[in-house]
This record gives C-alpha cells, sequence and structure tokens, in this order.
C-alpha cells in the first residue's frame, strides 16, 4: 500500500486541526522561562550551563533565550540588570593586544569587559581588565598572571528590554595578538528584575537677584535630591556660563555621596563686570544617577540698578553714621 | 661628526613637524553643552584643556553607540593617526567633568595630499555608558587638505560626516544620519579653517 500526496496533504491537515483544537504541540519547543517576579534568573534556571568559548576566533557570539512579559521595559518602576560572572585565561604563548567580552539583549549591549595583554618592566607578559557600568563608572583590575576573573553587575540598555521572547547574548571579540586559551562565563551569571532604581537628581534652583548690575552680586541658590532608590555617588554641582564679563570664586560643590531622599544645598555668587544679560546654567550630575538635571538662567545686568542698589546701604547707613558722628563730637568737645 | 649629524637632523625633523603643530583656533558664538540621561559633552572639541568658545577646533559631528568605544571605531576606521595633534574635549559620564585628550584616526599617509581625520572622545576607558546610547563615544571630523604646506586647508566636517556614514554604512553598520541636534550649526571660513556643519550629528550602531 503506497500513501498518494493526497493521502499526506489529508493527513497534515486532520493533524493541525485535532492539535489547533486542544492546543497540542505539534513540534517540540524549546521551553523559555519568563522573567515575571523580582530575583535574579541566572542562566542555570533559564535552562543553560556554563557557557564556554575554547580558544576563541576574532569574533564568537553565543545566543540564549529567555522571556518578559506584556508591558515590559526599563524603568522607572521595574528595573533590569545583567550579572556576569566571567574568568578568562589567556595562553602562554599570547602577545599584546585586548579581549573584549560583551553581553547583549536583543542586540543592545549592557557589559563591556576589556581584557588586555601587555608586556611588564620585567618583560613579562601580565593581564589587565576594565569595565565601565552605569552606577560605578569605570574601574581598572590586573594580575600578575593570565588570568582574569570577576564579577559585572550593570543596568541594562534601555532598547534591549522589551515583552516577550528575548535573546541574551555574550561575545567576544579580539584585537591586536592576544590569544585566548578559555573564556567561561559561568551559569551563576544572568539577569535580575528589580524594583530597586539607580540614582535620580531633582534640581531646583532660583536666582535671588533678578536685575543685577555691575559689580553687585548674582546669587544662585539650588537644592539637590537623591529621589532614586541608589546612593548617587561623586555627585557634582556646577555651575557655568559662556559670557566673559562674568566673575566668580566657586564652580562647582562636590558630595561624595547624597543617600535616598537626601536634600543638599548652595550658592553659587557670580559678579557682572559689564552692563548686558549674562546667560548661567546649573548641571548636577553623579555615577550611576539616571538623569542630570540642568537649570539656566538669564539675568539682565545693567548700570541703572548696579547705581541704584549702591545706594541703598548708603541711605539706610547715614542716620546711624550721623548719630556715630554727634556722639563722637559731643565726647572730644571739652 | 656624529654629533653634527644628530643635531642637523633634529633640526630637519623639527622644521618638517612644525606646520603639523601649529594650530589654528577657532571662534563660535554656539559653544554649548550637550546632554542625555546623566552624561553630558560640549559640542566642540578645542586646541588646549582648558578651550572655550574663543578656541575651538571643530564641531561635534559622529556618535557611535551601543557597543562601541574608541578603539572599535579606530579599528573600523583608519587606524591611528601620525602626524597629529592632541585636542581636547569637555565631557562627563557621570560624577563630574574630564577633558579627553585624542589625536584619533586619519586616513592615508603623511604623503596623501586630502586625509580624513577624526578624533574619537570618551571619559575615562574609551567608553561612556548610559541606558540610552549604551557604549557610546562620540567624534569630531574633519578634512586636512595639502597639511603642513603653506597652502594648507582644512574642514568641510559636514561632508566628512556624510563620508563617514557612507563608509560604516558600507561596512555593514546601521547609520542614522542627522540622528540628533548638537546645536553647532556654522557655515563660515576663519583663516585657512572652513567650519561647516549643519548642527546635526549622524549615529552608528556599533554592534
Amino acid at each position: 500500500m503506497s500513501f498518494s500526496k493526497r493521502h499526506i496533504l489529508f493527513s497534515l491537515v486532520i493533524i493541525t486541526f485535532i492539535s489547533v483544537l486542544f492546543n497540542i504541540p505539534i513540534f517540540a519547543q524549546e521551553e523559555i522561562t519568563v522573567i515575571n517576579s523580582y530575583g535574579i534568573y541566572t542562566l542555570e534556571m533559564l535552562g543553560y550551563e556554563d557557557v564556554v568559548f575554547e580558544q576563541p576566533s576574532d569574533f564568537e557570539k553565543k545566543d540564549f533565550h529567555y522571556c518578559l512579559p506584556d508591558g515590559a521595559k526599563q524603568g522607572p518602576e521595574d528595573w533590569y540588570l545583567i550579572h556576569i560572572s566571567y574568568d578568562v585565561i589567556v595562553s602562554k604563548d599570547s602577545g599584546t593586544g585586548s579581549l573584549l567580552i560583551s553581553s547583549l539583549s536583543n542586540d543592545y549591549s549592557s557589559a563591556q569587559i576589556e581584557v588586555i595583554t601587555e608586556y611588564n618592566d620585567n618583560g613579562a607578559l601580565v593581564t589587565t581588565w576594565n569595565t565601565v557600568d552605569l552606577v560605578n563608572d569605570y574601574l581598572e583590575y590586573s594580575s600578575q598572571g593570565l588570568r582574569a576573573s570577576g564579577n559585572f553587575t550593570n543596568y541594562m540598555q534601555t532598547s534591549g528590554i522589551r515583552q516577550g521572547k528575548s535573546t541574551l547574548s555574550f561575545q567576544l571579540e579580539t584585537f591586536g595578538d592576544i590569544k585566548v586559551e578559555k573564556v567561561i562565563i559561568s551559569k551563576d551569571s544572568g539577569i535580575e528584575f528589580t524594583s530597586v532604581s539607580p540614582p535620580h537628581l531633582d534640581l531646583e534652583a532660583e536666582c535671588r537677584t533678578p536685575n543685577a548690575g555691575v559689580g553687585a552680586p548674582i546669587i544662585l541658590y539650588f537644592s539637590l535630591t537623591n529621589n532614586g532608590d541608589l546612593p548617587a555617588k561623586d555627585v557634582v554641582v556646577t555651575a557655568r556660563t559662556n559670557d566673559d564679563h562674568l566673575l566668580t570664586d566657586t564652580t562647582e560643590f562636590r558630595y561624595s555621596s547624597i543617600e535616598y531622599k537626601e536634600k543638599v544645598d548652595g550658592t553659587f555668587t557670580f559678579y557682572a563686570n559689564e552692563d548686558k544679560s549674562c546667560f548661567i546654567y546649573i548641571r548636577a550630575s553623579a555615577h550611576g544617577s539616571s538623569n542630570s538635571p540642568i537649570a539656566t538662567f538669564t539675568i539682565p545686568v545693567n548700570i541703572e540698578s548696579s547705581s541704584g542698589q549702591a545706594w541703598i546701604p548708603l541711605l539706610i547707613a547715614m542716620p546711624t553714621i550721623l548719630i556715630l558722628v554727634i556722639a563722637l563730637l559731643a565726647k572730644i568737645k571739652p | 661628526m656624529r654629533y653634527f649629524i644628530s643635531i642637523s637632523l633634529a633640526i630637519i625633523l623639527s622644521i618638517l613637524i612644525l606646520p603639523f603643530s601649529i594650530i589654528q583656533a577657532g571662534e563660535v558664538e554656539n559653544f554649548t553643552i550637550c546632554s542625555i540621561c546623566e552624561d553630558a559633552w560640549y559640542n566642540y572639541d578645542g586646541e588646549s584643556s582648558s578651550y572655550d568658545a574663543d578656541n575651538v577646533d571643530w564641531p561635534i559631528n559622529m556618535l557611535f553607540y551601543n557597543n562601541a568605544n574608541v578603539g572599535k571605531v579606530m579599528d573600523i576606521y583608519w587606524g591611528g593617526a601620525w602626524p597629529a595633534s592632541n585636542m581636547y574635549l569637555y565631557c562627563d559620564d557621570g560624577g563630574g567633568w574630564v577633558v579627553d585628550s585624542e589625536t584619533g584616526s586619519k586616513s592615508g599617509d603623511i604623503l596623501t595630499p586630502t586625509r580624513y581625520h577624526m578624533r574619537i572622545y570618551a571619559d575615562d576607558g574609551y567608553r561612556m555608558y548610559n541606558t540610552s546610547y549604551g557604549y557610546y563615544c562620540i567624534a569630531s571630523i574633519h578634512k586636512d587638505v595639502n597639511e603642513g604646506l603653506p597652502y594648507a586647508e582644512y574642514g568641510w566636517s559636514e561632508d566628512m560626516e556624510d563620508y563617514v556614514c557612507d563608509y560604516a554604512d558600507n561596512e555593514g553598520y546601521t547609520v542614522y544620519e542627522d540622528y540628533s541636534s548638537y546645536g553647532n550649526q556654522i557655515y563660515e571660513w576663519q583663516g585657512n579653517h572652513y567650519y561647516q556643519s549643519n548642527g546635526y550629528a549622524s549615529a552608528v550602531n556599533v554592534t
């Protein structure tokens, strides 16, 4: 008995109809874990083992899958972080060069670990490596041997976070004469889903001298609050101007850390030496902050208000001076 | 005799290199900062580590983003630059302003009459990071014509921006021409420098 094409087609239609009717998958599908509650989802929890690259070529990339629920996005309520535990073994016969380990979500990068091999003063090949992330900015490490290992964490790139099936990639690129024996991305690496937001700075600023005069102080007051969950580190508030006729003593305030909901404040004082309007901006930034707020001011400066302002304290002081002079004269008189 | 030869060589070399190290600074009226997320940078690079609107070099008109760094971008284009002077850019990857100095990437060799010169900047570590751009660096690009000679001319940044975009496109990168306004529109000659920018930077997605 032989099956004709018609038989095969009829069978396929019946199988498809039954599978749709009873929701039975026809082909075996990859089980993809949905990241839908707060916590760290390691590669192991996503169904994968250690990611191993043996003697990698100039460019290598390995893909893994996870799923995000409807409405998933990076911030402001929910946040996704990449965690990477890495171990790099450089070949003994390596030359100088660099290896770049990247991690991308849906082709958007959130990790760069740069491993560099170079000769030290004694002629021995040594390994240094560095990372850049949102919270810590630039970090550098070194070892006297040919191994680089550590842990890396970073808030993921906004475009890489989207609902549905997603791809997490680990990518290696080599430059120069570096030869790598092995790169291991541990199965403990993964994606963290959290409500903990990076630092967020809110700046309020006001000019307390709306009509300044030549030579008179222009006082700008600011207050800065960290409304993110993590402390803002290395916070800098700067006041700058492009106008040559403005002079100032203090152009920046620095704070090593501003905690959650903590508020700091200060004042910048400028002096104009020409009667034309001036432009000043105040900007706050911090390591790991999700923003850098700016406040701008255009302040008119004129001679009239300057001379007027200069006379006000003199007029107030005049009666006091007169009384003092009279008292002094009365005392001197025999 | 050896001493005489050494001195002569040093003088000849100095004379050859001198024209490359004479830098004509530009003056602009739209010198300002560009900002995204927690990061910021100025819209022109400058000729010293404390430059301002009166001694700028060229407009910043390129953004390399997503998974970029200075080394990768130099690798896409022409590697290092020689001879080339260090130029400077104020940038801030969060945590305050720093001044990055770069000689950049340059096409051709010293005998090539027209060379393309791109300086690629970032904060510490040859790349900056924020959640919008990922790993990124920014660049100025200009053309050196008969560099070092008395009739040398420099500039045409907008034309060079188009060239750099086409180059990246041909290499398979996704390019967005005039992606973002950097507020540095300028079309004017200052000495032998032609400042040419439509005020927008183009972006290249480096994966």
